[in-house]
C-alpha cells in the first residue's frame, strides 16, 4: 500500500470519526439492549417451562422457511437472535415471548403467534390448499392488504402496542438504519461532496489516480461495516456476561445476522456510490439512494403482508426490493439462506461499484471542484 | 528549445458551447509562460486539460511528450497546480495540511513547504485551516506548490487574494524557480505582474489562442514618439530598424528595435519639435484583442481562422 493510499485512507477515518464512532457505540448500546431484552424472557418460569417441553421433543420443530408465514417471522425483532442458537430453539422463544406478553398485557400478533403456535403444537398433517381466488377476491384481497399495511381501523394503540412498537424500533429498527445511513452518507461523500466541497482538485491535482481515489472511500466503508460486525457481536456477548441467558449464542450465530445487516448496507452503499459518481452535487445522490431504499421497503413490506402473500400481483416489489435478501432470524438461528442473501447483497454492491468506478475514470472535474 | 507542454488542435465542447477551440500552443522547458485573458476565455480549462481533469472533445494535449489523459497519474507526478479558487479541509492545521498534500506525493518536499510558509510567508502553521484568512490560505497553498520536486508549475491566479508585498514575494518565486530550471505556467489578470515575469505571454479569447507574444522581443523594442517641424518624410532608412505605428499629420509613432545612438544621430538631422521614448506595456497588445471597442465582428477573420 502506497503512501498516499495510506494517506487518503487516514483522512477519511478522520473525517468521519464522530459519525462512525457514534454508530459503533449506538450499534453496541442496541446490542446489549437486545441481550438484555432476551434475558427478561429467560428468567420466566413459562420460558423454562417450554423449553423443557421443547428438550424433550414435545414441541414440533418449526418447519423451513417457505411460506409468508415464516417469512412474517422476519419482521419479528432482533431479540430473538441472542436467544436460540438452532433451529429447535425457534418454538421455544415464539412461546416464551407469548407468554411474557400475555403477562405484561401486550397486545398479540394475533397472525403470527397462532401460527407459532400451530408449529409448536405439531400439526400433523397440512392443511388442503385452499380453492383459488376469484378476480373479485383477490382485487378486494388486495384492497384489504393496503388497508392492513397503513394501519387498518384494528390498530390497537393502547399503550402495550406503542411499547411493542417502540422495543421493535429500538432493537430493529435502528441497527437496520444506521448501517443503512453510513452507507448512503459515505457513498454520496466519496465523489459529489467532495467536488461540491471543491477539495477534490486539491487532491486529484497531485499523483493519485482515480481509481486509488475511490477504492480508499470503498476500503475505508468496508472497514467501517466490518466495525459494525464487531461491535453487534461484542454488546451481545458483553450483554450475555452482565445478564446471561439459558442458552449461550455462539460467535458464529451473532455473527450472521450482522453480516445480513452490513451486507444489506454495503449495497445500498453501492447504489449510492454509483450515483455519486455521476453528480457534482451531495444532496441528490442522497435523495436518490433514500428513495430507492424506502421505496424498496415499502415494496418488500407490502409484498410480504399475510392478505398479500399469494397474490401474485404484490410479488414483484418484493423480489425487486434488496431487502427480500434480509433475514437476520434466519440467519441466526440456521444461516441456511445466508450465503445466497450475502452473494445477491455483494453482487449489487460489486455492480454498482464497478459502474461507478467506470463513471469517475470518464467524467470531467469541473472547475474548482 | 525543448518543448516541455505541447497541445494541438485541443478543443472543448459542453452542448453548443466551446470552452477551447483548436487551442495549438508549445511551452519551452525552463520558461515563464503567462495566459493572459478575461474570465471566461479558456485558461482554466486549458489548465484542466493539461492536468488530466478535462478529456478534450478533440485534439491533444502532452506534458514531457506524455498523454495528458491516458498518462494523467506520470503528468501529474511532473506538475504540481495551484487552484484558482482554493478550497481545504478547515478541521486540518496549516501543518497537517502541507503534510497531507506532501504525502499524497509521498512524502517529498515538506520542510521546503515549511520553511516557505513559515520563514517566507509568514505563517501560523499551527492554526487551524478554518482561521486563515483567504489570502492565508492562498499563502499556505503557495507554499506547497513551491516546495513540490516538480519540473512544472501551473500557478491559476496565483495573486488574487494576496496584498501588495506577499504579490512581490510570489514574483519573486517564481523567478527563483525558473531560475532553478522549473517552467511555470501563470495564469492572471494582472497585466504588470504577467508582463515582469514571463518570457511569452499567450492571450486568449472565447476559447480561442488569439496572440503568443515573445516579451523578450518586446521589453527590447521601443516605442518613439516624435513631433515632426515640417512634414515628416514617407520613408525611412531600413537600417534604422523603424516601424510605423500611428501617423497623425506630423505626430508619428514608431515601434523601434535595434541600436539608439544612429536612431537619436538620424532624428536630430530631421528637425523635430519634441521626442519622447519609452517602453509599450502590455496594455496596448491586451486591447487589441480585448479592448472596450473590440468586437467579434472585428475579430471575425482571426477566429474564423482558428475554428477546427
Amino acid at each position: 500500500m502506497s503512501k498516499a493510499f495510506r494517506t487518503l485512507v487516514k483522512r477519511i477515518l478522520m473525517e468521519t470519526r464522530f459519525f462512525l464512532g457514534f454508530t459503533l457505540l449506538a450499534l453496541f448500546a442496541l446490542s446489549w439492549f437486545s441481550i438484555y431484552r432476551a434475558s427478561l424472557s429467560e428468567g420466566r418460569e413459562e420460558t423454562r417451562a417450554v423449553r423443557e417441553m421443547a428438550q424433550r421433543g414435545e414441541l414440533a420443530k418449526p418447519a423451513p422457511k417457505k411460506s409468508a408465514e415464516t417469512k412474517a417471522e422476519s419482521s419479528e425483532s432482533e431479540k430473538g437472535k441472542a436467544e436460540e442458537a438452532d433451529g429447535k430453539n425457534v418454538a421455544t422463544k415464539k412461546t416464551g415471548d407469548e407468554a411474557e406478553k400475555a403477562e405484561s398485557g401486550e397486545p398479540k400478533k394475533t397472525d403470527d403467534l397462532a401460527s407459532a403456535k400451530k408449529q409448536d403444537e405439531g400439526a400433523p398433517a397440512e392443511p388442503p390448499p385452499p380453492p383459488p381466488l376469484t378476480e373479485e377476491q383477490r382485487r378486494q384481497r388486495r384492497a384489504r392488504g393496503f388497508y392492513q399495511f397503513l394501519g387498518g381501523p384494528d390498530m390497537d394503540m393502547s399503550s402495550g402496542a406503542i411499547a411493542t412498537m417502540l422495543m421493535y424500533f429500538l432493537t430493529v429498527g435502528i441497527p437496520i438504519m444506521l448501517p443503512l445511513f453510513w452507507g448512503i452518507s459515505r457513498g454520496s461523500a466519496a465523489v459529489a461532496a467532495e467536488i461540491e466541497r471543491g477539495t477534490m482538485d486539491m487532491i486529484l491535482s497531485r499523483p493519485v489516480s482515480r481509481s486509488a481515489y475511490l477504492l480508499a472511500q470503498v476500503l475505508t466503508t468496508v472497514f467501517g461495516y466490518l466495525m459494525m460486525v464487531v461491535v453487534i457481536v461484542a454488546g451481545a456477548k458483553v450483554g450475555e456476561s452482565f445478564h446471561g441467558l439459558d442458552t449461550s449464542p455462539s460467535f458464529v450465530a451473532l455473527t450472521r445476522p450482522a453480516l445480513n445487516v452490513v451486507g444489506l448496507g454495503l449495497a445500498i452503499y453501492g447504489l449510492t456510490l454509483m450515483f455519486s459518481a455521476f453528480d457534482i452535487v451531495r444532496w441528490r445522490p442522497n435523495m436518490i439512494a433514500s428513495i430507492l431504499t424506502i421505496a424498496q421497503l415499502v415494496g418488500y413490506a407490502v409484498a410480504n403482508q399475510p392478505e398479500t402473500a399469494d397474490d401474485s400481483w404484490y410479488k414483484l416489489p418484493g423480489k425487486l426490493s434488496v431487502f427480500s435478501t434480509f433475514y437476520p432470524i434466519e440467519a441466526f438461528v440456521k444461516g441456511e439462506y445466508l450465503p445466497r442473501h450475502l452473494g445477491i447483497l455483494l453482487m449489487v454492491f460489486i455492480a454498482t461499484g464497478i459502474v461507478a468506478l467506470w463513471r469517475f475514470n470518464r467524467r470531467d472535474l469541473p472547475a474548482n471542484s | 528549445m525543448e518543448t516541455i507542454i505541447a497541445t494541438h488542435g485541443l478543443t472543448k465542447q459542453y452542448g453548443d458551447f466551446y470552452a477551447l477551440r483548436d487551442l495549438s500552443l508549445e511551452v519551452h522547458r525552463g520558461e515563464v509562460f503567462g495566459l493572459l485573458g478575461p474570465n471566461g476565455s479558456g485558461k482554466t480549462t486549458t489548465i484542466r486539460t493539461i492536468l488530466g481533469m478535462i478529456r478534450a472533445t478533440s485534439g491533444y494535449a502532452s506534458v514531457a511528450g506524455l498523454d495528458c489523459w491516458h498518462d494523467s497519474l506520470m503528468v501529474r507526478e511532473r506538475v504540481s497546480y495551484l487552484p484558482g479558487e482554493l478550497r481545504m479541509f478547515g478541521y486540518l492545521s496549516g501543518y497537517q495540511h502541507l503534510k497531507f498534500l506532501c504525502e499524497l506525493r509521498g512524502g517529498a518536499g515538506l520542510e521546503r513547504a515549511v520553511h516557505i510558509a513559515e520563514s517566507i510567508m509568514e505563517l501560523d502553521l499551527n492554526r487551524k485551516v478554518r482561521r486563515y484568512s483567504t489570502g492565508m490560505k492562498q499563502k499556505l497553498a503557495l507554499a506547497q506548490a513551491f516546495a513540490d520536486p516538480v519540473e512544472i508549475l501551473i500557478l491559476d491566479e496565483p495573486t488574487s487574494a494576496l496584498d501588495p508585498s506577499a504579490r512581490g514575494l510570489v514574483l519573486d518565486l517564481v523567478i527563483n524557480a525558473r531560475a532553478q530550471g522549473q517552467t511555470v505556467i501563470f495564469s492572471g489578470h494582472v497585466l504588470s505582474e504577467v508582463e515582469r515575469i514571463s518570457d511569452r505571454v499567450a492571450i486568449m479569447r472565447r476559447g480561442h489562442l488569439m496572440h503568443v507574444e515573445d516579451m523578450h522581443s518586446r521589453r527590447c523594442a521601443r516605442m518613439v514618439l516624435a513631433r515632426f517641424e515640417v512634414d515628416p518624410p514617407q520613408e525611412f532608412p531600413e537600417d534604422l530598424g523603424l516601424i510605423v505605428r500611428r501617423r497623425d499629420g506630423n505626430e508619428l509613432l514608431f515601434e523601434h528595435q535595434g541600436e539608439i545612438r544612429s536612431l537619436l544621430d538620424w532624428f536630430s538631422r530631421q528637425g523635430i519639435s519634441e521626442m519622447a521614448i519609452g517602453t509599450e506595456d502590455l496594455r496596448g497588445l491586451y486591447d487589441k484583442y480585448h479592448g472596450p471597442d473590440v468586437r467579434d465582428e472585428e475579430l471575425a477573420p482571426v477566429l474564423e481562422y482558428a475554428k477546427p
